[in-house]
Order: C-alpha cells, then structure tokens, then sequence
C-alpha cells in the first residue's frame, strides 16, 4: 500500500509545484517608421509580459515614456503631441495564443496570438504571427505586427506627413522565467 | 483498507492541485503584470523651449543640440510711448536684437553666447537642471539654475567718470545674472515657473542706484493644442530703488503671448513692455509702461540641430 501511494503523492506535488505562470520582465520592442524622408526607430528594454501556460492567455505592456529616439526632441514630440504618454502611459496587449503548445518540450513553434491592443485609449483586436522558443524550460517570444496611426487617432501635423509613415513596424522579444510567489 | 485509501486519494488529489495552483485568469495576469512594472518617470515638456517670454523656463538644450535663437523687441506701440503710424507703431524701430547659440553638453547641462543690441553685451551664459519633476510627485518640482555674465562692449564716457585705469573701466563693464527657475507642470496644458533673481552690475551710472539688484519672476504656459500655447510671465522688482511707488522711472515687466511649434522650431510671438532681452537690462531698465503705451510687438525664434 504504501509504496503505491508514494509515487502517486510525489507525482500530486510534481503537478502543483510546476509553474503556469510564466514572467518576463525587460524585454526588448522597438518600432520603425520609414518614408523616403526619414527613418524614424525607437527602442525600448521595458517590455513586460505575463503568460499563463495552462490556458495560454497572455498580456504585453509597455511603458510609452521608455522608448529611447536618437533625437531627443523626436522622444518629446512622440510622448508629448503623439500618443500623449502623460494620460495614456501604456501600449497593451491582452490575448490568447491559438495553439496548443506542449510547454515541457524543447523546440521551435509558430504560434498566432488574438486580443486586444490598446494604445493611446483605443482598443484595435489583432490576430498575428510569432515565434515561440522552449529552451531547457526558458520560453522566448518574438513577434512583429504593424501598427495603423489612424487605428489609434494619432493625428501627424501636415508639415512632418512626409516624414511620420502612417502604418509603423512594431517588434519585440520577451524571455520568460517560471514566475513563483 | 487499501481500497479506501485509494479512493480517498482519488478525492484528495484533485483538491490538492487546486490548492496549490488556483486559476489564474486575465484579471491576474494583469495584476502581476502591473507590478512588474516601474511606473516613476520624469516629466518631460514642462515647457517648449528654454525661454518663455522674458524669463527663462526651466528646460535646457538636449544633448548634443544646437538651439540658434533669435529675438526682437521693437518699439513701443503706444502714441504716450513714441509709437505713431509714422514708425508704424514700433515696428520700424528696434529697441533690442539677441543672437544667440545655445548647445546642449548634456541634457542637463546648457552653455551658451549671445550677442545683444542693448549695450552691445556679449552674453555667456551656462545652465544646469538641478532637480527633475517626476510624474508620481515623488519630486513635485523641477529646479533648473541660470547663471550668465555680460561685457557691454558700448562707447561709454561715463565709464571713465573718474579718471580710473583701463582694467578698472573694463571691469565695469560687466554685469552678472544668477537664478533659481522652480518650475512644475500641473497637466500637460498647464505649467508655471517661480523666478528668484539676483543681478549684479558692477557699474551703475545713477550713485543712488542699487549694484545688486533682486528680483523674482513668475510665469507660465497654456497649451491650447499640441503645437500652440498661451505664454505670459512677470518679473517683479524686489529693491526698493525700483519700487513702484519710489517714482525713479522703473517697472516691471509684463509679457504676454502666443507661442508655436513646428518640428525644430519654436516661434514665440506676444507683447511685452520690456525693451531689453538680457536679464542684467530688462530686469533693471525697464523705462516704460503697458498703461502708458510702452509695449511693444515682440519675437523669440528658436531653431535646433541636432550636432
């Protein structure tokens, strides 16, 4: 009796012990714009993101004041006139990967994720293609997807239209770690 | 016996999984991603340029900046001032042109020279962002501290009034300006600035007038959309030779304004009854007066390169 009950009671504390809940913290996002005019690229190392293996929900966000421009007054401009960081201080993403994924294998998965992004206080759903890594149980997610301007009332003042490209590139890595209280 | 156990078992490990690993929903999610994140950040944009009006605002040059700034003052509008159709109302006239080259060592520290029509001063001026705002009130001011010296470089007689040497005639002719510009951004449209200053002349023509003179400013900014604000400030002489009621010809000035940007610029337009641009002059020699005529139509330009 007792032997059967050991194994069965280590396989219980295995189960609960296993994370579904996975953190990154300080990923990597960045975005371009580019027009004959001008190329613009920020880059931000404040990308957060918390994943739920168990129902594969997942959520991204970004604080907007940490995106870094090579010209200063580019980073005023984009918090101040663009997406308003001050009242609106976060990009967000809240959604759910498609697939069913076996997270204690090691490999290389193509994933599409569907939610919400919210930017500049309007929500536009996407659906979008990434790449999913498990390495020796650290997941890595890297993804792009594009932006529209007009999806999030972000009006470009006429003299700089030439220089502002209305759909922007958006990318970003986020490695996650097991996340224990 | 064993039957039992198992069946017990059986009942008992689904509960222990559901202790242990509660369901997390998005609600969670969001919660834990919340407090990941760092949410202090310094405020940025209290103002659009360095200068407001006639006082300076707390923001310095970026990093690596050019800030090429022109300004004017012409002359008085008002008939009681000297302002007739026959100088178009002031604008045929210049009472003061500033040019200026400001660069930005770091984003926190600005230097600068200017040239000035009053006086003929050449200005060197240095600024320095002491204390950053930040957007949770941790540091609910920001504190910036300008300092500039003058060498007025006129053909002056009086300089030599009393038969002294060369180095002491040019030594004369400087003056010095330090300040304390306290600022803070109340929203995005609304931020205001307190002034404390402190001028030093080395040489004033009037025996009875003061070397040091203090002052304190107060000023600030409206923003109407994202490229236009309403700009106006206040510099109030603390001396009591500059009293208003002291009746030695001297008042504050009072600026008010709009204010516009685009890309690398920021124009500045308003009326002002100062007729000077740098501290050590506007603060000490205003001569005229809004209720009398004495403001005039004036301009601040300023361009930015990024070196």
């Amino acid at each position: 009796m007792k032997n059967r009950f050991l194994p069965l009671f280590f396989f219980c504390l295995s189960l609960s012990a296993k994370a579904q809940v996975f953190l990154s913290t300080g990923g990597k996002c960045s975005f371009f714009s580019s027009t004959p005019v001008e190329n613009i690229d920020a880059h931000s190392e404040s990308l957060n993101s918390v994943f739920n293996t168990k129902n594969n929900e997942i959520q991204f966000k970004v604080p907007l004041t940490s995106f870094h421009f090579k010209k200063a007054l580019m980073q005023e401009h984009f918090n101040e006139k663009y997406v308003e960081s001050a009242k609106y201080p976060f990009a967000i993403f809240k959604g759910k990967i498609n697939e069913t994924i076996d997270y204690t294998k090691d490999g290389e998965y193509s994933i599409t994720a569907t939610g919400i992004f919210n930017m500049h206080n309007i929500d536009k759903s996407h659906t979008e293609k990434g790449k999913l890594i498990i390495k020796n149980g650290i997941i890595t997610i890297e993804g792009n997807f594009k932006v529209l301007l007009k999806d999030h009332n972000i009006e470009v003042p006429n003299i700089v239209i030439a220089n502002i490209s209305e759909v922007i590139d958006v990318n970003f890595t986020s490695i996650y770690s097991p996340y224990q209280k | 016996m064993s039957k039992l156990l198992r069946i017990l078992m059986y009942i008992i490990h689904p509960c222990f999984i559901l202790m242990v690993t509660p369901v997390f929903g998005q609600d969670d999610l969001s919660a834990l991603l919340d407090s990941t994140l760092q949410t202090r950040e310094k405020i940025s944009a209290t103002f659009k340029s360095t200068r407001i009006i006639n006082l300076q605002s707390n923001e310095t040059v970026h990093k690596r900046t050019l800030d090429f700034r022109v300004a004017h003052r012409f002359g008085a509008m008002g008939k009681n001032s000297g302002g007739n159709r026959h100088n178009l109302f002031g604008l045929d006239e210049s009472s003061d042109i500033r040019i200026a080259f400001e660069y930005g060592i770091t984003e926190k520290f600005t230097v600068g020279v200017a040239h000035h029509k009053v006086e003929e001063n050449y200005e060197l001026l240095g600024k320095y962002r002491l204390l950053e705002q930040t957007n949770d009130n941790h540091v609910p001011i920001a504190v910036t501290v300008f300092t500039n010296a003058a060498y007025s470089d006129e053909v002056n007689p009086l300089l030599n009034y009393d038969s002294v040497s060369t180095s002491e005639q040019t030594l004369r002719r400087l003056s010095y300006t330090a300040q304390l510009i306290i600022a803070r951004k109340f929203s995005s449209r609304l931020s205001m600035v307190l002034v404390p200053t402190v001028i030093h002349r080395n040489f004033v023509t009037n025996g009875s007038d003061e070397n040091t003179v203090y002052a304190i400013g107060i000023g600030g900014r409206i923003k109407i959309t994202h490229s236009t604000a309403l700009i106006a400030d206040y510099m109030y002489n603390l001396g009591s030779y500059r009293a208003i009621n002291n009746n030695n010809g001297y008042y504050n000035t009072l600026g008010a304004g709009v204010e516009f940007e685009t890309g690398g610029h920021v124009f500045s337009m308003m009326f002002t009854n100062a007729a000077a641009i740098i501290e050590s002059q506007y603060v000490t020699h205003t001569m005229e007066t809004w209720t009398k005529g004495g403001f005039r139509f004036s301009f601040n330009i300023s361009r930015t390169f990024r070196l």
